[in-house]
């Protein structure tokens, strides 16, 4: 139970279980961190030092980007050199840049540890080349939504790492962009001041695709009731994004079944479920989706034999709808799911065929893992893209601040479940911009974390959260199930950049490290020349 | 007066049961609750008072179980989540889809169903003032406010009902 | 859980549970007086306190008590901050208590607990040392009241085993107009990077610190700085934090030299308050 947001990508407790369990010759062992515990030495977050360099030519088209990440991995590799391999393939955020060069080093440092953590490196990568993007738009007088448009990558265009790009794979930033400016009101102006407050909204564009190893998979097994209903197993395990809701309601639109007669099977076990890649990479609806699709058109395939028996025709003729197979020439001439689904009996009590049961595999297809000189390759399957914007009240008598307005559009490909999806999104947006403001390990100069319980460690509260704007764009992608792409990780990606973008302008400095505090914006204040 | 030296048994009113426990002076409601009454909803978040993930009712009154000694408790009316089975706080955060992961849900609606018996129609301070006390990753709150707002007005439909954005 | 065992006793009376302190001491248990609770608990799981029984003290009347008493209020050491927000009788006690900690943990963290307890910032005591409050104390030979600044000058310094049993204000000060400013690193519900609480006893500011300093503090000679109408405010208020630099406090919370900024912002609006009318 509880979430994980990529900390349960990989074992940390586990081995030490496993080990314990060992020692006491196999009986069960509990291993239970304390607070404390778990944020001193569980992973975190991997933090990073981040050099940008981007070159735009007179009418602000991005010519050339230079990039070189440190990725802080802490004590232990786990996830970090992933990390920065995904930041290399989505390096230049969502814009066409024709020449890159982009290095990422992941570095061992006596911190905790990192792992995966919502985003894996886009909330970095977003952060900085956001950030940027606004400098260049100051530096070249451009509003900073035009500018945003002018540079956004289209089908056709080449991705960082050396493919040509489609419009299934990409999605449509612009109209997330555009959508996005109405929603926070850009063109109402984005700065303004009221005696000693100042009110400034700022924006950021992000792309994400995962970076899963090229044979990451998924499957499922649908296996029809005596009732006509339907057990359907899947090896994934239920976080919070409410994915066994989307996984019953995929299966359940494959087969034009009332979604109340699936039943997603619990809990998961490890022993005999069929296998899902991880609960990561937003992939889940993705990768699962696409098995439960092969496993209801296998289960298909096996109701249609059986049926044609029944009304003496060839399979090809028939279609599995509503609980019948019926055929598609006369749909009045039809048998119901649930007096074939455990074979057809004939009339003198003959049975053939047997139990119908669906199975379905998928596999992450054409990823290549990226050359090590020239990066070229293929990381992930397709991009969610994305636009945001961020509303805030800044009080230059002391720094602070209130974050008013947080908005968020996103290409969805195809919402499944609207107010799942909302919620994840909002969900991703508030941590994005709790971590943005509050959240950080902090080290003492011989590298013991200084933060290490929820007194000192603050996340946001509930008084302290800003006014939600979300909404989806839907540009289908032709390989997820109904043409979905993945959600879950999104909301937090561009938040701290869009934060960062509206307290620049607001407070007149550059804001380039997260989080933004009041007395780093006094920092940096002071250091202004008069 | 009152001394427990050792291992003691008391009786505690638990969702309206009364129950005996024997216990030593220095175990938390929280981990009876757990523990020896298997009432799992209240949740160790952080042991030190700052999550409310443990959050349940005594005589009322919102408390943080990680931080009261089971003693302290004794004859006093405890409400955990399991004792609120039929509150329309329940169906008020299946509505707006007011949970995900489900960790700090049972300390939110302890929270919310006392809010709702103490204030039935309080300011905006108070409710913000109520549930700072709980934190929550999974969601924004946005559908937590929804909730407990839809809740407190008293308009909470009884079959589930999809709502656009 | 608490890594280690210890005994529970609730007394009824002052007279009570200062016998039991000193029985339970004499015999090596090592007694602590217990409200909230949440602080001694908390450092208990942690390993850093350690304690052999608690006497809990929010059974005993005069303790737990929140009342009017003729031309004062009273308030008990094992009043919640909660409470004492509700009752009204003291509104700068409790705005300050109620900034304090969240609303939950505000129905158990007792004006004693915050006064007497280890972490440094003890906003609670800041409008007591305003209000020029009486402790009412209970040891061995019987009840006594001494001014809180003989018993507190950053930390409560009472004798083993004495038990503070209340406090009580004049009711000129319980009802002054006063201000009350609270600065925090980022999120609402914090420590203070400065808490400046302000009370105007008859057209003098007196005003008292926590977060600055190791310890929370009022002090006369800042406090004539800050009402010297010989001098614009914002030069007063560059004064004093002069005169409160050296002790200014480094940590995760804020550099010192943030501190101090903030500090003076703070002094600055309750200026501003001041001069608004908006003192209450």
């Amino acid at each position: 139970m509880g979430g994980a947001f990529g900390g349960k990508a990989g074992v940390d407790l586990e081995i030490l279980a496993v080990l314990a369990s060992r020692a006491v010759g196999g009986r069960p062992v509990r291993i239970a961190n304390m607070r404390e515990e778990d944020i001193a030495s569980s992973p975190c977050g991997a933090g990073a030092e981040v050099y940008v360099r981007l070159g735009a030519d007179g009418s602000g088209k991005f010519r050339a980007l230079e990039m070189r990440v440190l990725l802080d991995t802490g004590a232990y590799a786990d996830m970090g050199p992933r990390i920065a391999r995904a930041i290399l393939a989505d390096c230049t955020g969502p814009y066409n840049i024709e020449h890159v060069f982009c290095e990422c080093v992941t570095v061992y440092t006596n911190h905790t540890y990192a792992t995966s953590l919502r985003g894996f490196g886009h909330v970095t990568s977003t952060f900085c080349i956001e950030r940027t993007v606004d400098k260049m738009a100051a530096s070249l007088r451009r509003d900073p939504a035009a500018l945003r448009a002018m540079n956004l990558v289209r089908p056709g265009d080449v991705a960082p790492t050396n493919f040509t790009i489609t419009e299934s794979m990409l999605g449509n930033p612009g109209a997330c962009l555009e959508a996005v400016k109405k929603l926070i009101k850009w063109d109402d102006g984005c700065v303004r001041q009221e005696g000693k407050l100042v009110y400034a909204k700022g924006l950021a564009v992000f792309w994400k695709t995962s970076s899963s190893p090229p044979d990451a998979g998924s499957s499922a097994v649908v296996i029809f009731n005596d009732d006509g209903s339907v057990t359907l197993q899947v090896g994934c395990v239920e976080i919070g994004p409410a994915m066994r809701t989307t996984a019953a309601q995929i299966c359940a639109a494959a087969l034009g079944m009332d979604v109340q007669n699936v039943h997603v099977s619990m809990p998961v076990s490890t022993a005999a479920a069929p296998r899902h890649w991880k609960t990561v990479a937003s992939m889940t609806t993705f990768l699962l989706g696409r098995a439960i699709l092969s496993a209801v058109a296998d289960a298909k395939e096996q109701l249609g034999r059986l049926a044609a028996l029944s009304m003496r025709c060839a399979p090809e003729d028939l279609e599995v709808h509503g609980g019948r197979v019926f055929r598609k020439s006369d749909p009045a001439q039809f048998v119901e799911i649930k007096s074939i689904c455990r074979g057809f009996k004939f009339q003198n009590g003959n049975t053939v065929g047997g139990r119908v049961i669906g199975r379905g595999s998928v596999t992450m297809q054409n990823l290549t893992t990226l050359d090590r000189f020239t990066g070229h390759g293929r990381a992930g399957p397709y991009w969610t893209v994305g636009a945001q914007a961020v509303e805030v009240l800044y009080d230059t008598s002391d720094h602070s601040f209130r974050i008013l307005k947080a908005a968020t559009v996103l290409d969805a490909g195809k919402v499944m479940n609207p107010e799942a999806a909302h919620a994840v999104v909002r969900g991703g947006m508030g941590m994005g911009l709790s971590q943005a403001t509050r959240e950080g390990m902090e080290f003492d100069p011989s590298g013991r974390p200084l933060d290490t319980s929820l007194r000192t460690y603050k996340v946001m509260h509930f008084s302290q959260t800003p006014e939600y704007l979300t909404q989806f764009v839907e540009t289908p992608n032709a390989e997820g199930p109904f043409g979905a792409r993945g959600i879950a990780e999104h909301g937090a990606l561009g938040m701290g950049a869009a934060l960062a973008n509206a307290l620049s302008k607001a407070a007149g400095v550059q804001l380039d490290e997260l989080p933004v505090t009041p007395e780093k914006i006094w920092l940096k204040r002071s250091e202004k020349p008069l | 007066m009152i001394a427990y030296k050792q291992a003691t048994e008391i009786k505690l009113r638990v969702n309206g049961q009364i129950c005996a426990v024997t216990i030593p002076p220095n175990e938390l409601l929280l981990d009876t609750l757990r523990s020896r009454l298997g009432l799992t909803g209240a949740k160790p978040g952080c042991r030190n008072g700052d999550c409310g993930a443990c959050t349940v009712l005594v005589d009322g009154e919102p408390v943080k179980s990680c931080l009261m000694l089971t003693v302290e408790a004794a004859g006093r009316d405890i409400l955990t989540v399991e004792g609120l089975q039929s509150a329309p706080v329940q169906q008020a955060f299946i509505e707006q889809f007011a949970f995900q992961c489900g960790y700090c849900t049972s300390g939110f609606l302890m929270v919310c169903h006392a809010l709702r018996m103490h204030h039935p129609d309080p300011p905006d301070h108070v409710i913000d003032a109520w549930l700072d006390s709980n934190i929550c990753r999974c969601t924004s709150y946005a559908e937590i406010g929804r909730a407990v707002r839809s809740l407190l007005k008293g308009d909470i439909p009884k079959n589930a009902a999809k709502k656009n954005n | 859980m608490i890594p280690f065992e210890f005994e529970y006793f609730r007394p009824e009376t002052a007279e009570d549970a200062v016998r039991l302190y000193h029985e339970l001491a004499q015999s090596g248990l090592e007694p602590v007086y217990y409200g909230g609770g949440s602080e001694l608990l908390t450092m208990a799981r942690a390993g850093n306190r350690r304690f052999g029984a608690v006497i809990d003290v929010k059974a005993i009347p005069e303790c737990a008590a929140v009342e009017e008493e003729g031309d004062k209020v009273y308030f008990g050491s094992a009043a919640t901050l909660g409470a004492i927000e509700r009752s009204g009788l003291f509104p700068l006690l409790g705005r300050t208590g109620a900034r304090i900690a969240d609303h939950t943990m505000q129905l158990r963290i007792t004006l004693g607990g915050n006064i007497a307890g280890t972490i440094r910032y003890r906003e609670a005591v800041l409008p007591l040392l305003l209000a020029d409050a009486s402790m009412e104390i209970y040891t061995p030979d019987g009840a006594q009241s001494v001014s809180i600044h003989q018993v507190f000058s950053g930390r409560l310094d009472l004798p083993p085993g004495a038990l503070l049993v209340g406090c009580r204000v004049a009711k000129e000060f319980a009802r002054a107009r006063h201000g009350h400013v609270k600065k925090t690193k980022s999120e609402k519900i914090d420590y203070p990077v400065a808490t400046v609480c302000a009370l105007d006893a008859d057209g003098y500011l007196r005003f008292a610190v926590s977060g600055v300093h190791e310890n929370p503090f009022r002090d006369l000679t800042l406090e004539e700085i800050f009402n010297d109408t010989r001098t614009v405010p914002r030069l007063r208020a560059d004064k004093i934090v002069e005169m409160v630099r050296p002790g200014a406090v480094s940590d995760v919370l804020g550099s010192a030299e943030y501190r101090l900024f903030t500090f003076k912002r703070a002094l600055m609006e309750i200026f501003a308050m001041e001069r608004e009318g908006a003192m209450v």
